[in-house]
């Protein structure tokens, strides 16, 4: 944390608890309380082990689930408090998701796939595929612009799903194991990707397990058994890989 | 093997319940149809050959005068005789205002050698004033044990108590054949004062196909007598099975074939669903053909189970469904007919086999990685691009475009299901056409006048003069002879353009010489219009011209008309035994009736044509069950189809909604992606449906006679609902199984396998 004074959180997570049952009748508790914020134009981190609640704190912040306590404040705004169609038409205007199997649509090619969300927002087709195609140029995709996502390398495939993720300059850009099943030489392409975004202000939350990703963040959280047991400010570190070990052997 | 029939367990064990239930729901549905089919098609003949076994059948029935019957008693070629009865004709079984004709027998002690009465309620005659009423008259005029009836004869009348109900196998059964039996005492027949006119003997062989053989040589010796096969009254008896006999065997042909291509379809969309669960038996070292086994013992178990469960519904719901003379003759209870069980499980599990081994072959032949990686399969190609359509609400039809084998179950779901409505309203509306209407069913008369002892010419003029009567004319049957084929030659009189049977090609017949057919004849003799036919009738052959067919169910189709004159020239006092009239219009065939008892000062022998369909209605039944469970089978199928097909597509949903997507606007393309896929199939469908209802059709009325192109079809209003109804249904139901699935987080749908 530094000394200057703190912008209003754009997104702020308040003592979330979910648990999931199971189909033996059992419960798993996912989430026992889980507390953060995020300012605008940070870049946040979450780290932890398997089974921890990474994911599941990403969806409850990206509004794709409900807790079954505490509050989620997206601009002010608390999600668990809308209906879903509410909370689905806030996520086209201020969400964009990036997940760790790119889940593009299969039958739509890349271009149809990165219009697909302005044209939930009400751009007309001809701008939103202008739009697109200048995105996907800017980001060396323009040739595949036709392709069906299916013909796309893995890395070529999470460029196409940043892309379409960042299309409506989203308030908050959600990432779920971005590089998670990428190799490293595609991982270093989508991680150079977020990084100049996050230098044009875009605020991202990004959950990983790798640390050498999660060193490209403003800050990293660690969650354990479903809460937020230590975090670390990466933004002036001259070495983050180094500040991300040592939180996670901290916590161990 | 052991390893297959574990795996084979597991699959089983770890299927999910509702699933399973569906699945096992609309494999029982389908086993049902068929099974329903199979138990009913031949319950008539089943009913008539058990109660002949029975009472020891007569296999010949020689009618005459007693003394003549003495004399051929003793004929080597009888295994067992009864009687001979005395037996009075003509008398009339007064019912209020109308009368019944009856034929009384007199049968002191019922428990004869051969042919006994099948004593149905009550007890046996005993004393003079008791009788005996044939079971099936009592029923359809409502009377019952301890009723005081009055029989008529001449101009002497008797009262008799009714102390019992039977049904014999001399004659097929009221009122589809008169006159009804009755059987009193000896000295019960002797109250009407004359000694019997004749009198029945009741005759066993050793082969009951002798029994035409042998009763032309014994007429031959005494021409006097009077013969009936057993095997020419079974076939009496069982005409109105063998009509709705062909109408449910053929239509359970097609619930046969729609059955498989829904058990086809659900199968192979539950397969596709099970993929990922194939590719994990390979990772952990199952070779493709235990894979292959132990599917198809998981699947050929659940088809065995819905097979028997559904003969089982089958068999108990047979009884309430008789038709025809089993329902004359009463069913033993449930009967569970192994023939239906193995044709239900032949048909049901060959189904599952080849659907289940065609898939798994398909499955294995994916690598195992491809199968496990965590990201839906990818599509190589969409038909019109991979751009976005115009509208939002319409991407869901693009992606069934993208996965065009899983959209072609779902279409096909929707086309059995319109082809099974166009086939099922088809038929009962053609059902429905030719009761209804007596002339296309080969009696286009309103009234029947039975001449009696009147004068022919004195009758047809006072007919003639009798209001309301359009058109008559007089007609008398005789058996006949083409080869060795017996037919039906019936000779009408008067004028030659009032008798206006139902062409199925050519004219009537005009002037003696010419022959109008029955399609029956038309088959069995390759007849043509133009064609010259020889019969031989009262022992002289007939040569006529053939100058056109008609449709009649009677004999299915092997009868021919052809003038009196004809018959005259072989039989010089043959006069019509029957007249029959048409109404003017607006004049209903009672009211006719009506008239023309009155101006003949009786009602005996005035029949109006009965257009009455309760007749069939258990047969209508029948069909109407077999229809909604094909309807029922053909919309779980769809059901379960898309509930399929959207479940597999429940990434992409989740995907959806992660992008903005509300929950009305994935129902709303779901819903529509289904409409649409069911306007195509109910496109294909209708034309389907149509051709294939004029194919069965024309099986079905050429079996009874009727001859091809006599199907009614649905009418324009039905097939427009059909239309519009099909692909809302579908849409409704896309709609239901994609809300079904946005109640689901997103965060589980972008993570769904």
């Amino acid at each position: 944390m530094t000394g200057e004074p703190l912008a209003e959180p754009v997104l702020e997570a308040r003592d979330l608890v979910k648990t999931y049952r199971e189909v033996g009748g059992g419960e798993r508790p996912a989430l026992r309380g889980a507390s953060l914020a995020v300012r605008p134009g940070e870049w946040l981190a979450i780290m932890g082990p398997s089974g921890c609640g990474k994911s599941t704190l990403l969806h409850l912040l990206g509004g794709l689930d409900g807790p079954d306590e505490g509050r989620v404040l997206l601009g002010g705004e608390d999600l668990a408090a809308r209906s879903p169609a509410e909370r689905a038409v806030l996520r086209r205007e201020r969400v964009g998701y990036v997940f760790q199997h790119y889940n593009l649509l299969a039958h739509l090619d890349v271009s149809a796939n990165v219009e697909l969300p302005q044209r939930l927002v009400g751009v007309s087709r001809r701008d939103a595929r202008e739009r697109a195609r200048a995105l996907l140029d800017s980001l060396g995709l323009g040739e595949v612009a036709r392709a069906l996502p299916g013909t796309l390398s893995g890395g070529q495939q999470q460029r196409v799903a940043v892309a379409r993720a960042l299309v409506n300059t989203p308030q908050v850009l959600f990432a779920d194991e971005p590089t998670g099943a990428l190799d490293s030489e595609a991982a270093g392409v989508v991680l150079e990707l977020l990084r100049e975004r996050h230098r044009d202000g875009q605020t991202i939350v990004m959950v990983t397990h790798d640390p050498h990703v999660a060193a490209a963040a403003d800050r990293v959280v660690l969650l354990r058994d479903g809460r937020v047991v230590g975090e670390r400010s990466l933004g002036e570190a001259p070495d983050p890989s180094a500040v991300v070990r040592d939180l996670l052997l901290a916590e161990a | 093997m052991r390893g297959v029939l574990v795996l084979a367990a597991v699959g089983l064990r770890g299927r999910r319940r509702g699933g399973l239930v569906a699945t096992l729901f609309v494999l029982t549905l389908a086993a049902l149809g068929i099974a329903v089919g199979t138990s009913t098609a031949d319950q008539g003949a089943r009913a008539v050959d058990a109660t002949a076994a029975e009472v020891e059948v007569a296999h010949l029935l020689l009618d005459g005068e007693r003394a003549a019957l003495a004399r051929v008693a003793d004929d080597p070629a009888f295994v067992a005789t009864a009687g001979p009865l005395d037996v009075v004709h003509g008398s009339e079984l007064v019912l209020g205002e109308d009368t019944a004709e009856v034929r009384l027998t007199a049968l002191d002690d019922p428990d004869l050698a051969i042919n006994r009465p099948l004593a149905r309620s009550g007890r046996w005659a005993s004393g003079p004033d008791e009788v005996v009423l044939d079971d099936a008259l009592a029923v359809d005029e409502g009377l019952a044990v301890g009723d005081v009836v009055t029989i008529r004869r001449g101009s002497g009348e008797a009262d008799f108590t009714v102390v019992g109900t039977a049904l014999d196998l001399n004659d097929c059964f009221w009122p589809q054949c008169d006159p009804g039996r009755l059987y009193v005492t000896s000295d019960g027949l002797g109250r009407f004062g004359a000694d019997a006119a004749s009198a029945v003997l009741y005759v066993r062989l050793a082969d009951p196909a002798d029994a035409d053989a042998v009763g032309r040589r014994l007429v031959q010796e005494e021409p006097a007598l009077g013969t009936q096969s057993w095997l020419d009254t079974r076939d009496d008896i069982l005409a109105v099975d063998e009509i709705f006999g062909a109408f449910i065997t053929v239509f359970g042909l097609f619930v046969l074939v729609a059955a498989a291509v829904v058990v086809a379809g659900s199968n192979a969309v539950r397969m596709v669903a099970r993929r990922r669960e194939i590719g994990l038996l390979g990772a952990v070292g199952c070779t493709p053909s235990q894979i292959t086994l132990a599917l198809l013992g998981e699947n050929l178990a659940l088809g065995l189970a819905a097979a028997v469960v559904g003969w089982v519904l089958a068999s108990l719901l047979a009884p309430a469904l008789e038709v025809g003379s089993a329902e004359v003759l009463g069913s033993s209870g449930a009967a569970f007919p192994v023939p239906g069980l193995v044709i239900t499980v032949v048909v049901i599990e060959t189904i599952l086999a080849l659907t289940t081994i065609v898939s798994a072959w398909r499955a294995g032949r994916v690598p195992v990685v491809e199968v496990l990686r965590d990201t839906p399969p990818p599509v190589a190609r969409v038909a019109g691009g991979g751009g976005l359509p115009a509208r939002l609400s319409l991407l869901g039809v693009r992606e069934a475009l993208a996965r065009p084998a899983r959209s072609a179950l779902a279409g096909l779901a929707v086309l059995v299901a319109v082809v099974a409505v166009v086939v099922a309203v088809g038929f009962l509306q053609t059902v429905d056409a030719v009761v209804a209407d007596p002339a296309r069913a080969g009696e286009p008369w309103d009234v029947s006048v039975v001449r009696g002892e009147r004068d022919t010419q004195e009758l047809e003029q006072t007919l003639g003069e009798v209001p309301g009567v359009a058109s008559l004319w007089g007609q008398t049957d005789r058996d006949a002879t083409i080869g060795d084929v017996a037919v039906l030659a019936q000779a009408l009189s008067g004028d030659p353009a009032a008798p206006d049977h139902v062409l199925g090609a050519g004219r009537h017949v005009e002037r003696p010489g010419e022959a109008l057919v029955g399609y029956g004849l038309v088959q069995d003799f390759d007849l043509e219009v133009g064609s010259r036919l020889t019969f031989e009738t009262s022992g002289a052959p007939v040569e006529v011209e053939v100058v056109g067919w008609y449709r009649t169910t009677e004999d299915t189709g092997r009868v021919l008309l052809f003038r009196l004159e004809d018959l005259q020239a072989v039989e010089p006092d043959a006069e019509p035994s029957v007249f029959r009239l048409n109404a003017v219009p607006g004049t209903t065939p009672e009211e006719l009736a009506s008239a023309v008892s009155e101006r003949l000062g009786t009602e005996a022998g005035v029949v109006p044509t009965d257009a009455d369909t309760s007749e069939v209605d258990p047969f209508k039944a029948v069909l109407w069950l077999i229809a909604a469970t094909l309807a029922l089978v053909a919309g779980a199928n769809l059901a379960a189809t898309l509930l399929s097909t959207t479940r597999a597509a429940g990434r992409a949903i989740g995907v959806q909604e992660a992008l903005g997507f509300t929950p009305g606007q994935v129902v709303r393309e779901r819903a529509w992606a289904a409409g649409v896929l069911g306007a195509v199939a109910t496109l294909l469908g209708l034309p389907i449906g149509l051709v294939l209802l004029q194919w069965l059709g024309d099986q079905v009325t050429i079996a009874i006679g009727l001859g091809p192109e006599v199907g009614e079809l649905p009418s324009a209003p039905t097939l427009v609902a059909i239309l519009v109804l099909a692909p809302a249904a579908a849409a409704a139901l896309g709609a239901l199984a994609a809300r079904s699935m946005t109640r689901l987080p997103t965060s589980e749908l972008v993570r769904w396998e």
